[in-house]
């Protein structure tokens, strides 16, 4: 039914957009408590910083990533001296360029569960004798809980869906960073490619609408939990 | 002054945006100790600054012999180590654990985990009192304001406190759940043995609940004592100007029949239209002043049933038209309400012996719970 090649540009956006959801999670939900504490010296900044993929073309992000993570790049130069890797051209990098694009959505998802917990329940831990760490842990991880799924799940989507940051920065070498999208692209740049490009969107539909439903599905749960 | 007569020392002054607290006061120990006055008299305020929510300018707090918060000495014990239990208006339950979790919260935080710690009310006692056994598996969205208020209290009495604070918790319920949740709050008192203080602006669960008063009005502390000895005072309007002032009348019930109760009132004999309770209790009945009338000699053959010879302590004018007379009867008071022209009539004055007259069916019985009013 799939080639070889499709089935392998479906692994390849797999581990690409699994690896880089389980990175950019963590991260996304530090950035999402750190903006969702209020008033703090370079709030404006960092809000800008990590919603800016969201406005830029994503080409102009992939290049951006080229001239940081580059083999030149300040980073790119760096990590190869210090761990001998190297991201352009890399699975890994296809994985940076996505988790990068899809991040801003991911905050927003874990910063929108995170600002609907009622603060009234933190003073009510207080009262009952939670301090810091054990209200993070008993009432702000559980309530956001659903928020953090919801992120991971719309992350995932974006990086499957992801075109012009991952091959600007990672190009489209089959088997490592020709995900999807950069396979349907090639099979329509090749003479009798459309019915593989068919199949492949087929296939991306319905990866995107499972994520979508189920995302949906958490969000109805957070829901209930919050009111 | 022993240890045991100020359980709380509380003396702040704080600041919330134009408003300006300034209050200082003491609660005795056991029992039940409300905080009264309008709204936006500082009762909240005193209350956050109690539990560590906010901290004060200037002050100090101490809570059994321990020091909460001292500006001067720059003590300031964060909220999680004050043991103080709070009792929210919106019950504030934790959504995402079950009634059994949320009771079980503040054990779980110990870390020797479950288990009652030795000083508090036992787990199965509160699930007792309070009725929780049937709520336990459910969740907090499935509940009714009144049952997540019970919820909440038990939560807040097994997380073992020292001091019980409850913030208005009716404020969101209707009549019924009212009732209920104020004699629940009665049964806590009397059972758990832990002092309670207590936020509220409605005049009927003072009178049914609270056995001291602190009030406030514009950030500052007016009076404090036993609600009976402030409540029919003259010279405290917040309560003996209002159109519902009245006397607290704490007595024994010497006879229950069909006709009505017999009330012992400290020498007083005093009947009252039958209700519920029984020989040799302790009850709180509730005259209105303005259900007391004035007359100059003892009239005969008349259908009050009360008719106490009293003496004029001390008069105030109130607008309009309104002559608030403080009587003695023995050792008690009781404060009548009757207009200016019949003032001068009877010629009221300081130590006149006159006539009170109460209807035994004018009379509040239990005091305050039929003022309640639903959300």
């Amino acid at each position: 039914m799939l080639s070889y090649d499709e089935w392998q540009a479906v692994r390849t956006s797999l581990v690409v957009g699994v690896r880089a959801v389980v990175v950019a999670l963590p991260i996304a939900f530090a950035l999402a408590w750190l903006l969702s504490q209020g008033r703090f010296r370079g709030r404006a900044l960092l809000d800008t910083l990590v919603h800016a993929p969201l406005v830029l073309p994503p080409v102009v992000v992939g290049y951006a990533l080229l001239l940081l993570f580059g083999i030149q790049g300040v980073f790119g130069r760096w990590l190869e001296a210090a761990f001998g890797v190297r991201l352009v051209f890399t699975s890994a990098g296809a994985s940076l360029a996505a988790g990068v694009m899809a991040l801003p959505m991911m905050v927003r998802a874990i910063r929108l569960s995170l600002e609907a917990i009622d603060t009234g329940l933190h003073t009510a831990a207080r009262s009952l004798g939670a301090n810091g760490w054990q209200r993070f842990r008993t009432i702000t991880l559980p309530l956001a809980t659903p928020g953090i799924l919801a992120a991971a799940v719309v992350g995932f989507a974006m990086c499957l869906g992801e075109f012009g940051a991952v091959i600007t920065f990672a190009a489209n070498v089959p088997g490592e960073t020709r995900t999807l999208p950069l396979a349907i692209y090639s099979a329509l740049q090749t003479p009798g490619g459309e019915h593989a490009a068919l199949k492949l969107a087929c296939l991306s539909l319905v990866i995107a609408i499972g994520a979508l439903w189920l995302s949906e599905a958490l969000g109805r749960r957070a829901r209930r939990w919050a009111a | 002054m022993s240890a045991s007569h100020r359980l709380l020392e509380f003396d702040c002054s704080a600041r919330r945006g134009d408003f300006t607290l300034d209050a200082a006061f003491n609660v005795r120990g056991a029992g039940v100790t409300a905080l009264f006055g309008p709204s936006g008299c500082g009762k909240t305020t005193t209350l956050r600054l109690i539990a560590g929510d906010i901290g004060p300018v200037r002050g100090r707090i101490v809570l059994d012999g321990r020091v909460l918060v001292d500006t001067a000495a720059r003590v300031d014990l964060p909220m999680e180590r004050r043991g103080i239990g709070w009792v929210f208006q919106d019950g504030r339950l934790f959504p995402h654990l079950t009634v059994r979790r949320n009771l079980e919260y503040a054990a779980d935080l110990r870390p020797d985990r479950r288990g009652t710690p030795p000083d508090g009310p036992a787990q199965d006692r509160v699930i007792d009192v309070l009725g929780l056994g049937k709520l336990l598996q459910r969740w907090p969205r499935e509940l009714s304001g009144g049952e997540r208020q019970r919820v909440a209290l038990g939560r807040a009495l097994l997380s073992t406190p020292r001091l019980l604070l409850c913030d208005e918790p009716l404020a969101a319920l209707d009549l019924g759940r009212k009732r209920e949740i104020l004699e629940l709050l009665r049964q806590v008192r009397d059972e758990f043995r832990i002092p309670i203080v207590y936020v509220t602006h409605a005049l009927g669960e003072l009178l049914y609940l609270a056995d001291d008063a602190v009030l406030l009005d514009h950030g500052r502390t007016i009076e404090q004592g036993p609600l009976r000895d402030i409540l029919g005072q003259l010279a405290v309007p917040m309560l003996s100007a209002r159109a519902d002032a009245g006397t607290l009348v704490e007595g024994v019930v010497t006879d229950v029949g069909p006709a009505g109760v017999q009330l012992d009132w400290g020498g007083t004999p005093l009947h009252v239209h039958a209700f519920a309770c029984t020989n040799g209790a302790r009850v709180r009945v509730y005259v209105q002043a303005q259900d007391v009338i004035i007359a100059a000699e003892r009239p005969r053959a008349i259908s009050v049933r009360n008719v106490l010879e009293a003496r004029v302590a001390a008069i105030a004018t109130r607008e309009p038209d309104t002559v608030h007379v403080q009587l003695e009867l023995g050792s008690q008071r009781l404060l009548a309400a009757v207009t200016g022209s019949a003032a001068t009539e009877l010629r009221l004055e300081p130590g006149r012996v006159v006539y009170a007259l109460i209807k035994s069916v004018a009379i509040e019985a239990p005091a305050g719970l039929s003022r309640l009013q639903g959300a």
